[in-house]
């Protein structure tokens, strides 16, 4: 009788991989759940997964940003992902998400009106590749919103990805 | 004839790439039978979006894509997180050939019943109801070559 053991080391790739998937999957989520169309963001996921998942893998990323812009001009909500890095390379974290504080996050969001679009931004530590299909671009200003959370949606060996809303 | 396979996804791959798996398990399912691999395939693209949502969602690491297609009934998981480095590739699925008929039942968790209920409504191969447990029992009892050159290393 033999005895097989599996051991796999977690590197930086299988961290961004992660982080990208749970931040990107949340996003969906919140437009779904807000009424906002999502056949763009269906149709831009592959190379929006991959930026993020390429620039969390170069530790560049800082934050990705979902705006929703309604009808009126008005932008809310706001919702921020900002990226923590182990400040040692690489931490005993492991591959968790809190799909359930998730969930719970949703129900304090409100349905927008009708014809409401949504923009995504990331913002970055210094230098960072260049990705298909993402521009430089500004975000709309944040003043007058309120920082309702920040929490730790997703955990990882190499970086933690958190969650703030704004409205 | 029951079948179950598990899909690894993140970190292990993308939920993009775990879709293309999904897909392509699909679609080889069902690859010798009479059914026109452009309907299946038409099908499972429409999903696109959705079934990555699904996946990075975590939602298929409990609740399966089940295809129906007597005599085939294929349950599609996925495994994320730490499992999902101790979860093969998996085994395309044998059986298929005789199959006449197809539908893919889609598990719908609340926050996505709005989106998934769009992307299928024009595809009568897709459903959201509860899939059949189990295949008709003629078209089970059906000869079929592939799977019975597999059995044995079939799980």
């Amino acid at each position: 009788m033999s005895t097989h053991t599996h051991t796999t080391t977690a590197t930086r790739v299988h961290t961004a991989t992660w982080l990208a998937e749970v931040v990107m999957g949340t996003i969906s989520e919140i437009l779904a759940d807000i009424g906002v169309d999502v056949t763009e963001f269906y149709r831009d996921w592959d190379q929006d997964e991959s930026a993020i998942k390429n620039w969390i893998a170069e530790q560049s990323l800082k934050m990705v940003i979902l705006e929703c812009h309604q009808p009126n001009k008005r932008v809310s909500p706001v919702v921020e992902f900002p990226v923590r890095y182990a400040t040692s390379g690489v931490s005993d974290a492991q591959f968790t998400a809190s799909r359930a504080a998730l969930a719970r996050f949703r129900t304090k969001i409100q349905r927008v009106p009708a014809g409401t679009t949504y923009r995504l931004f990331c913002t970055f530590n210094g230098n960072h590749s260049s990705q298909p299909g993402w521009s430089p671009g500004t975000r709309a200003s944040t003043e007058g919103l309120i920082p309702l959370s920040v929490r730790s949606i997703a955990t990882a060996p190499h970086a933690t990805a958190d969650l703030r809303y704004l409205r | 004839m029951r079948r179950t396979r598990i899909v690894p996804a993140a970190p292990v791959q993308s939920a993009s790439a775990t879709w293309s798996v999904i897909a392509e398990l699909v679609v080889s399912a069902l690859e010798t039978s009479i059914i026109s691999n452009d309907d299946v395939e038409a099908a499972v693209a429409c999903l696109g979006g959705v079934g990555r949502s699904l996946i990075s969602g975590g939602h298929l690491d409990k609740h399966p894509i089940i295809l129906v297609a007597p005599p085939v009934h294929l349950s599609i998981y996925t495994v994320s997180g730490p499992d999902a480095f101790r979860t093969e590739a998996p085994r395309t699925v044998p059986g298929g050939s005789s199959a006449t008929e197809w539908k893919l039942y889609l598990p719908t968790p609340e926050v996505l019943v709005d989106v998934i209920t769009a992307a299928i409504q024009e595809h009568p191969h897709l459903s959201i109801d509860d899939a059949p447990t189990t295949v008709p029992s003629t078209a089970a009892a059906a000869l079929d070559g592939n799977a019975l050159a597999s059995l044995g290393d079939e799980s």
